[in-house]
């Protein structure tokens, strides 16, 4: 029982700071109606703030290995925090077209990031629970924003509904793992099945079973994905692409922790029911998504199938399999936030535009938008100039490395097939005659999101692949 | 009391300490599935939340059997006596209309197949608790308030603010969604 001061706090100075700035931006919100025109740039102030204090945290484990401010975190927490400032950044330009006031939005967003920072460096079940709550809570706030809309509402209550049943899942497998290891840290479940030779009772497979059911409908892996395109399409885009980028990674985050360094001994086990979830999730998702006319649909699909292709790293088991999803996840975040500002560009208030008809002709009237686009469609592909490629690359080799050839044959096959489904629409931009006419105005949070995208993805692709692999191994060996 | 459910014998008279020790227990897990079946089957509202605070104060009794009657108190102080009442009061503020729920159309399939699912879930999870071989864990400090407390405020700080932050999220989502909008 040590004595609690400041310094004991200190490696949680990042999340306090994001914890204020969700505070002030309620209290601006509710007090001084003048300032809401500059909530969105506060939130986006917070976060760069916080990203920089990520950036420079050192790798310490406070309250005793609950929290690990370590570089698997950390690299979670800069793709969770630019997840964050690029829906903030597409809010603003929401705010403007569709007369969206609502000040919370930018609250409950920070909120969420700290619950997402949370996930991402919790050493111990209780606070990885907390983390998720903490930011399932504000994720289902946020999809139902638009009370208004029946179809945000009916997204919200079925997201909700799953989530908790989920999260009971999950705690249930939590529970049965303490009950038989007497410990909640994930370090010292390890070693515990390791001293008492604990693997191979099956009431501990049950227990992982149980945990790894729950997050697989986190990150939207089939047969856990029923939610996902409903929730999707009903969502504001701007939240859509939020929760495809930000909570997935944090998804990722805790899967890959729980399993590798909570149960490296029941790898074999894990590694070949993640194998054929995996190779589920990439058919369930490319496939579906062959026949949607909706592109916010089709992309909800294309999140499920991306799901797929980021366990191939996971299932690997290695840290070169992790290193290749955290450099994907990152990379994904690009393109998808990308592809989503795309979709909240060209919506005008009254309609959405998302039906792939009204992409047609959209080269002619409107070339910036269209070769975004068209670059953000091929890098989801991963064609090879474009940061999807490499990222998609690593994670074959990855999987490929641990002797998962099966499934990695699936994946290069699926891959192929959703060529189809995304170059279509640069077919309908390119190829077929305008149909109306779309009217819209660039804004400079649009603007800032469709320029970092483009930087992400063009200058991932650009720069020598492995430089980020690279970089991602030697933060998982610090 | 803990010794006393050690020691139960195969067969206990019901006049036994241990007979009607068992006897209650057996009364707590009876009173967590009727409540929860309650208020699962219930088609007016203050019905399922009298079933749900039935199902709570069953949960108080495990706790209590569990040997952390601290915990077990918190339970009916909170859940039995704070939550329920709340959600009744909330009921009551909405006026809901009464009656009977409007009953949908449901596959026919849907009933079997999720009783099937039901039940192989339960065979399985009755066969892993009454097989494995559970190693009982030497009990850490006692179970009383001054000790949770500490422990509270001192190892599990981090959770303890962490849960704080969670329900501050909970009471501004609830607001977000419920008041009117203002635009």
């Amino acid at each position: 029982m040590n004595a609690i001061t400041w310094a004991t706090f200190e490696p949680l100075l990042p999340e306090m700071l994001l914890v204020c700035t969700g505070l002030v931006l309620i209290g601006l919100d509710l007090f001084a109606e003048k300032t809401r025109e500059v909530l969105p740039w506060l939130t986006v102030l917070g976060c760069v703030t916080v990203l920089g204090m990520v950036l420079g945290e050192r790798n310490v484990s406070a309250f005793g290995g609950m929290f690990l401010t370590d570089s698997y975190g950390v690299f979670f927490k800069v793709i969770s925090l630019l997840s964050v400032i690029m829906a903030t950044l597409m809010g603003e330009h929401y705010r403007r077209v569709h007369g969206l006031r609502h000040g919370e939005y930018y609250a409950l967003m920070v909120f969420a990031a700290t619950g997402m920072l949370i996930m991402a460096s919790a050493g111990d079940l209780m606070v990885l629970y907390l983390g998720l709550e903490l930011m399932a809570l504000s994720v289902y706030c946020l999809v139902g924003m638009n009370k208004r809309e029946a179809v945000s509402a009916e997204a919200a209550i079925k997201y909700f509904l799953m989530g908790v049943f989920a999260s009971a899942i999950m705690l249930f497998g939590m529970s049965l793992v303490y009950g038989l290891t007497g410990s909640t840290s994930i370090a010292e479940i390890a070693r515990f099945t390791a001293r008492t030779g604990l693997a191979e009772n099956p009431a501990l497979l049950a227990a992982l079973g149980l945990m790894i059911a729950a997050f697989c409908f986190k990150v939207a892996v089939a047969p856990f994905h029923f939610w996902t395109p409903d929730v999707y399409e009903g969502a504001p885009t701007m939240v859509t692409a939020f929760m495809s980028v930000g909570p997935k990674a944090a998804g990722f985050a805790v899967f890959g922790r729980v399993l590798v360094s909570g149960f490296p001994e029941l790898q074999p086990h894990w590694g070949s029911l993640l194998a054929i979830l995996a190779l589920l999730t990439m058919a369930v998702g490319n496939i579906t998504a062959l026949v949607q006319t909706s592109i916010k649909r089709m992309l909800a699909y294309s999140a499920i199938a991306h799901a797929g292709y980021s366990l191939l790293g996971v299932l690997a088991g290695t840290a070169d399999g992790l290193s290749a999803t955290m450099s994907y996840l990152l990379i994904y975040g690009f393109m998808n936030m990308g592809a989503f500002a795309i979709l909240v560009l060209l919506s005008s208030r009254g309609a959405h535009h998302e039906s792939l008809d009204d992409y047609r002709g959209l080269a002619k009237n409107h070339p910036l938008a269209a070769v975004l686009m068209l670059i953000f469609m091929f890098s989801l592909t991963g064609i090879p100039p474009t940061a999807g490629f490499i990222g998609k690359f690593y994670l074959l080799r990855a999987a490929l490395g641990a002797g998962y050839t099966g499934t990695v044959i699936g994946a290069v096959i699926f891959s192929a097939i959703s060529a189809y489904f995304y170059l279509r629409v640069v077919r309908n931009m390119y190829m077929s005659e305008p149909e109306g006419e779309l009217d819209f105005s660039y804004s400079p949070g649009i603007s800032a999101v469709l320029g970092l995208a483009l930087l992400g993805v063009v200058g991932l692709g650009l720069l020598p692949g492995t430089i980020i692999g690279r970089a991602a191994s030697a933060l998982l060996g610090q | 009391m803990h010794a006393i459910i050690c020691q139960t014998s195969a067969n206990p008279s019901l006049f036994s300490a241990e007979g009607f020790v068992g006897l209650i227990f057996l009364l707590t897990i009876g009173l967590i599935i009727t409540g929860a079946l309650v208020a699962t089957c219930a088609r007016r509202l203050v019905r399922s939340i009298a079933g749900l605070a039935l199902c709570f104060t069953g949960v108080a009794g495990i706790y209590y059997f569990l040997l952390a009657p601290f915990v077990a108190m918190m339970q009916m102080l909170i859940y039995v006596g704070a939550v329920s009442i709340l959600i009744a009061f909330a009921i009551m503020m909405a006026t809901p209309e009464e009656g009977d729920l409007p009953s949908r159309r449901i596959s026919a399939l849907a009933g079997p197949l999720g009783f099937a699912t039901g039940s192989l879930i339960f065979a399985a999870l009755a066969l892993l608790g009454t097989r494995t071989n559970w190693q009982v864990f030497p009990r850490e400090g006692s179970a009383d308030m001054k000790h949770i407390g500490t422990i509270l405020l001192t190892g599990h700080s981090l959770v303890f603010e962490l849960i704080s932050i969670v329900l501050l999220i909970a009471i501004i989502g609830a607001l977000v969604l419920a008041r009117r909008g203002r635009n």
